[in-house]
């Protein structure tokens, strides 16, 4: 099917960066393939190659080979190879064209010339099994990260495609959908070709064949599946060091909340919800896809106000109204261009911080980096580690992490683990959402569900 | 999507009346047949959704917007306006044919920006765009990156707030609060280039079929007949009976 190597891929624009492979490798029909390597190292632009995206749309050269079925990937069969070859993207809402999730959803069966009664068996056939029933009425910008990649994947399963290229396909999904997703995936092994790159190691291993490894200087190789190592984030320990003075005693209240979007249909997405966390306490907040999660960010940050309750900051027993408070809080969104405002990582950092103390804490965070390259040139994994890393410099007594650990190896999950245990040190109130079981047992001090509107606590040491 | 089950008109033809009001009421020198051709159409985007409390604001911005002409009309009149002084209000003096020709033009601007800003709320330009293309009067590839470029709006919006919000918590300068021209930039550029390549790769080609139906039904085109001979008599009253 794919015929692999021995190929060399150069970046136009990044300093003499390079994917290749001396060797020649198969990929063959039915095989399940797991793509591994450290972040930023090329993973995600060697599965482009593989859809021919790369060179196709990009303005690097690509000298060798890597053929589908002896033909070239790019070119005249790039278009061919449309509906055999499915590539989802890490961003779900990338791929998104309508406003409405009905349209969405049988927009590639549109394009391949599907009857509507074609559609509609797919419909049947697919919307009972990614759970679409329930966000079928909505807009696509009112549905969660979660619900968007089961809405463009479905879709793009609907056309019935031979090799599905997926990368981090379960990184926005809740634990319960990841493991139906897991299954799924454990159904259709040998009727399709699936590559892959996701960090859940332990999951996906059971069903894969065999791995490509990208290492940091871009080759790419072949490695069998005994020689993946799945790395069980280690409980991580904080070294000593010198600590700024610790924040003052805080307090985060949030006391019988109601919010509802403005559209009518929309019932409250809280029912009454209570949360109480103080200095120096780690609270996990996972949930289903869609619960409210983000939503309860963006209220605490003054985002959104809430329709009925209140949501109270206190430091050193002073009650702060909404305005200050604002000043008193770090938030790490989900998506980490949002905290990139200049052309290059040095101005970023030192828009937040001396040279002196950033200095200090870079190394700790990356290994190398260029602090003259623009923050938007990192790969996904460096770009939420920078996100990170700017809010932990702002020295903040609340600090809010939505899934920080998405795109991120083992590795780099460990170094953000130690950064979030340092910061309890200091007395911070750290409130994270999450779904990555590993990095919540490694951090977390009380761990909460989104049910129903209502916070229930699972437990707290 | 549209099935046309209930009383809504066709966002095509929705725009070409709103389109076609907007030229009456421009060109029309007769405030009564304006505001006749003005109501009709409000009354047809009541019908098609507009709420009554968006409408209510939308009057108040026009009001105050149409009024700051009439103050500038009347603060600065043309030479041949200035005849009669009928009033003075400390510097600001009314002259009979200015007021008259100030409180036409208020008149008209109100109903211009009121009207405008109110079919821009019960317009779906993304339904005009697809039934552009199920009739194959627009390319599949000019059509398909103009929807996505509609769609984005609410996506920059929410970035946009997402930035403003970020920049808040960091301090940066008043300047970058306000108008986060950079990081907004660059969120467009991805946007618009992520677009494009899940365009290409979810196998936009020169032919689809089309699950919903875009089309006009026989209502549309019977509200569209009404609209139109209201539409022409108006006009025919204007310049030929009342000239």
């Amino acid at each position: 099917m794919y015929s692999i190597g021995p190929f060399e891929y150069s970046f136009k624009s990044s300093e003499n960066k390079k994917i290749f492979s001396t060797h020649h490798f198969n990929i063959k029909p039915g095989d399940f393939v797991l793509i591994t390597g450290p972040s930023g190292a090329g993973k995600s632009t060697f599965l482009k190659m593989l859809k021919g995206i790369i060179p196709e749309f990009s303005s690097g050269e690509l000298k060798g080979n890597i053929s589908f079925f002896d033909k070239a990937l790019s070119g005249e069969s790039f278009k061919s190879n449309l509906a055999e070859i499915l590539f989802l993207f890490q961003n779900p809402f990338s791929q998104i064209i309508y406003s409405y999730v009905p349209e969405e959803f049988f927009f590639t069966m549109e394009n391949f010339n599907y009857s509507k009664e074609q559609m509609i068996d797919k419909k049947k056939e697919l919307l009972e099994s990614f759970g679409l029933k329930k966000i079928w009425n909505k807009k696509t910008n009112q549905i969660s990260n979660g619900e968007c990649q089961k809405l463009v994947l479905s879709s793009l399963l609907s056309v019935g495609p031979k090799v599905l290229l997926l990368d981090e396909p379960t990184a926005f999904l809740d634990p319960a959908s990841r493991e139906k997703f897991y299954e799924w995936l454990g159904q259709i092994k040998g009727h399709y070709t699936v590559v892959l790159v996701d960090h859940h190691l332990a999951e996906v291993l059971p069903l894969i064949d065999y791995g490509v490894s990208v290492t940091l200087d871009g080759e790419v190789k072949k490695i069998d599946k005994e020689s993946i190592n799945v790395e069980i984030p280690a409980k991580t320990m904080v070294p000593e060091r010198h600590l700024p003075k610790a924040f003052q005693p805080s307090k985060l209240c949030i006391k019988d909340l109601y919010f509802s979007y403005p559209s009518a249909e929309e019932k409250s997405l809280y029912q009454s919800l209570n949360l109480e966390i103080n200095s120096g306490k780690i609270a996990v907040i996972k949930g289903k896809n869609g619960e409210g999660k983000s939503t309860l960010f963006k209220l605490i940050t003054g985002f959104l106000k809430p329709s009925m309750g209140s949501i109270k900051l206190s430091i050193d027993q002073i009650e702060l109204d909404r305005k200050k408070s604002l000043d008193h809080i770090a938030m790490i969104f989900q998506n980490p261009e949002s905290h990139f405002f200049f052309d290059t990582i040095e101005e970023e950092l030192a828009s937040v911080a001396s040279k002196k103390r950033y200095q200090e804490w870079i190394n700790y965070f990356f290994s190398s980096i260029h602090l003259h390259k623009s923050p938007f040139l990192l790969s996904e994994g460096e770009k939420r580690r920078l996100s990170i890393f700017i809010s932990l410099l702002q020295n903040r007594s609340v600090v809010l992490y939505d899934e920080p650990t998405f795109g991120l190896d083992v590795a780099n999950k460990n170094l953000v683990a130690s950064a979030i245990l340092e910061l309890k040190r200091l007395q911070t109130i750290q409130l994270i959402i999450s779904h990555d079981e590993d990095f919540i047992q490694n951090v977390a001090d009380e761990l909460y569900e989104l049910e129903e509107g209502k916070l229930r606590l699972v437990y707290a040491r | 999507m549209q099935d046309n089950k209930d009383l809504r008109v066709h966002p095509l033809y929705l725009f070409t009346m709103a389109a076609m009001g907007l030229v009456f009421i421009l060109i029309s020198r007769n405030i009564l047949l304006c505001m006749s051709i003005y109501f009709l159409l409000l009354s047809i985007f009541f019908i098609n959704g507009l709420s009554p409390k968006k409408y209510f604001r939308l009057v108040l911005l026009a009001l105050i917007f149409s009024f700051g002409f009439f103050i500038l009309a009347q603060l600065y009149p043309a030479e041949t306006l200035k005849d009669v002084m009928i009033y003075q209000w400390g510097f600001l003096k009314f002259y009979n044919e200015s007021l008259k020709h100030g409180l036409q033009q208020w008149g008209k601007l109100f109903l211009l920006t009121s009207l405008s800003m109110s079919s821009g709320l019960v317009i779906d330009y993304t339904k005009i765009l697809m039934s552009l293309m199920q009739r194959g009067r627009m390319p599949l590839k000019l059509g398909y990156p103009l929807i996505l470029a509609m769609n984005s709006i609410a996506l920059l919006r929410e970035e946009m707030n997402r930035i403003k919000m970020i920049s808040l918590h960091r301090r940066l300068p008043f300047l970058m609060r306000v108008f986060p021209f950079f990081p907004l930039l660059v969120f467009a550029i991805r946007h618009s280039q992520r677009g494009a390549l899940a365009l290409v790769t979810r196998g936009l080609s020169d032919s689809k079929t089309f699950y919903f139906n875009y089309e006009t039904n026989r209502y549309d085109r019977f509200l569209l007949l009404f609209f139109l001979i209201v539409y022409f008599s108006l006009v025919g009253l204007n310049f030929f009976v009342l000239k």
